[in-house]
């Protein structure tokens, strides 16, 4: 008799399960549907075209065509040095910034706006603000140096170069990685760094001992963020590119909208995509641990 | 001696902490400012001390532009209505039930948050071609749900029902309570102001994005984002998009007071909103 009991109510479970299996996968449907419909779908057809001539035949002659174009490579090239300097230089001045942020109540309240609110903006404010700072006849910091200073003969002319370029994408990557930062940091707890004091340890000895090597793993994943971030691109550097090589997402455009390129466009394409892929699963992994 | 030789030292050492956090500031808020600051001198070459200040550059401010400022908003409102609508009984879905593929399926989802989103729009471009979506209201709000609206409003949620503990929702099946109880007494209540202020999130972000939809948008569907970001790259900047740039500053700033207001600061900076989404 009891055995059969629990024979029913063991039944009931796996009907109930299966039912309810049912219904979790229904609610989830559109969300997935949507997703695949609009990211992977697409992608997934670039990948095929990328691999195609025009006619449609399967055909390696992008790939060959893209890695034997010393134009794309030197522009690959310039955009990897330029992302890795960005990157580098950012995490080193906010991180500072972001530790006091993630230990301090008082400024985490008062003054983090000034990293939500340029977060919220879309990037070209970014860039029109610096042509008005840098522009060269017109930025205000031309107009102070050589008209009110008289410092200067000749206005400086940095806007459409790489330093104008460097400033812009410089900008944009401190303000992802200070509020990365902040929040991997607000992670570590802070009785580690309490205990060292407690036990004698300087201020300096603290963080070089405990608060760095504890946020390494952070600082990767927010550097290989950056970086994949900064090696597509795109707004800054069609706003900010005058002379020299343009960074590899300006040569993408060109080949679409232009040259009417397609096919080499995408392939061009699938490999940023894979250079920024890479980054951001070594920034997963470093989370992880 | 030493005490003294001390005290000097850790007075320089606040000092540099002071000046380099002030700096920071100033690098993070100077855009803003001058972009704010220019458009109330109604002249491109800005000058420190101006010579007058005019709301002449926000009167010259097109129709165009409000035309796409308007489109923008109510884009932004549908696409974000949608997205939080679909995505949060997914997070709870995926986070709580037994999903069969579930690996795989974690995988979609995570493909738009990993894939660059210059690539994203290429790809959207070579897939609504063939389907005459460019250029349309439909394929701008089918784009921006999909590819921004949604991950963005997924990654909110799962965060939200993260925090939730599952206790919760076992003690009430055990004493009895279904699925809609459940939804009615434990969930609305405890997610709700989250799902609110990421509602809030969500908007914001897709009224500002313009990556996504750069290649769909033509002369018939253009949101204001869009537009200014067209407008500096073929004619360079005029002072009417500083006005119409600096009224979408005006709305992010006033948006950050409202929520800092309503759902504290921790809203803003804890690492639900700002940590690994990136």
């Amino acid at each position: 008799m009891l055995q059969n009991i629990s024979f029913v109510s063991v039944k009931l479970n796996q009907g109930d399960f299966n039912h309810k299996r049912r219904f979790f996968l229904m609610i989830a449907t559109p969300t997935i549907l949507m997703t695949a419909i609009t990211t992977l779908i697409p992608l997934l057809m670039i990948v095929k075209d990328s691999f195609q001539d025009k006619s449609g035949i399967f055909t390696l002659n992008q790939y060959i065509k893209t890695f034997t174009d010393t134009y794309f490579l030197s522009s690959l090239q310039f955009t990897i040095i330029m992302s890795s300097l960005v990157t580098v230089v950012s995490i080193i001045i906010s991180f500072p910034i972001a530790y006091m942020f993630a230990r301090n109540k008082w400024m985490r309240e008062h003054l983090f706006g000034f990293v939500t609110v340029p977060r919220m903006l879309p990037f070209f404010a970014i860039a029109y603000s610096l042509i008005l700072l840098l522009a060269p006849v017109t930025g205000l910091i031309n107009t102070i140096l050589v008209n009110d200073l008289k410092l200067l003969s000749k206005p400086l002319d940095i806007l459409f170069s790489p330093i104008g370029l460097g400033i812009g994408l410089l900008y944009l990557r401190t303000v992802l990685c200070i509020s990365m930062l902040t929040g991997i940091i607000q992670e570590i707890n802070p009785n580690y760094e309490l205990a060292a004091k407690s036990l004698g340890a300087s201020s300096f000895t603290t963080f070089t001992k405990i608060v760095l090597p504890l946020s390494i793993p952070g600082i990767i994943a927010a550097g290989s963020l950056a970086f994949s971030e900064t090696v597509a691109a795109y707004s800054i550097p069609l706003m900010l590119t005058g002379r020299g090589i343009p960074m590899v997402s300006i040569l993408l455009r060109t080949q679409l909208l232009f040259l009417r390129n397609h096919n080499l466009a995408y392939a061009q394409a699938v490999i940023v995509t894979i250079v920024s892929i890479i980054c951001v699963l070594i920034s997963k992994k470093a989370l992880e641990r | 001696m030493e005490t003294g030789l001390r005290k000097t030292f850790s007075y320089i050492l606040d000092t540099i902490k002071y000046s380099y956090v002030a700096l920071m500031i100033l690098w993070l808020i100077f855009p803003l400012i001058l972009i704010i600051y220019a458009s109330f001198q109604g002249t491109l070459d800005v000058k420190l001390i101006p010579d007058k200040f005019t709301l002449d550059t926000y009167r010259a401010i097109t129709p165009e532009y409000w035309k796409s400022f308007k489109l923008s908003l109510v884009l932004a409102l549908f696409s974000t209505i949608i997205s939080v609508g679909m995505a949060a009984p997914a997070a709870w879905a995926f986070k709580r039930g037994t999903i069969p593929g579930k690996r795989f399926l974690s995988i979609i989802l995570m493909v738009p948050n990993i894939v660059p989103k210059i690539i994203l729009a290429i790809a959207l471009l070579r897939l609504f071609i063939p389907l005459r979506l460019t250029n349309t209201n439909t394929g701008l709000l089918i784009a921006l749900v999909g590819a921004y609206g949604l991950p963005l409003a997924y990654g909110y949620c799962e965060a939200i029902v993260e925090g939730i503990p599952e206790s919760y929702e076992q003690a009430a099946m055990v004493l009895g309570a279904n699925y809609p109880t459940i939804l009615r007494k434990i969930l609305i209540p405890l997610m709700g102001p989250g799902i609110l202020v990421s509602t809030l999130f969500v908007f914001m972000r897709t009224l500002m994005t313009f990556l996504i939809v750069l290649f769909i948008a033509g002369p018939g569907a253009t949101t204001i984002s869009v537009r200014l970001f067209q407008d500096v790259v073929e004619r360079g900047a005029q002072f009417e998009s500083i006005a119409m740039t600096s009224i979408l500053i005006f709305i992010t700033i006033l948006f950050y007071i409202v929520v800092n207001k309503f759902f504290g600061a921790s809203a803003l900076s804890g690492n639900v909103f700002d940590g690994k989404k990136g």
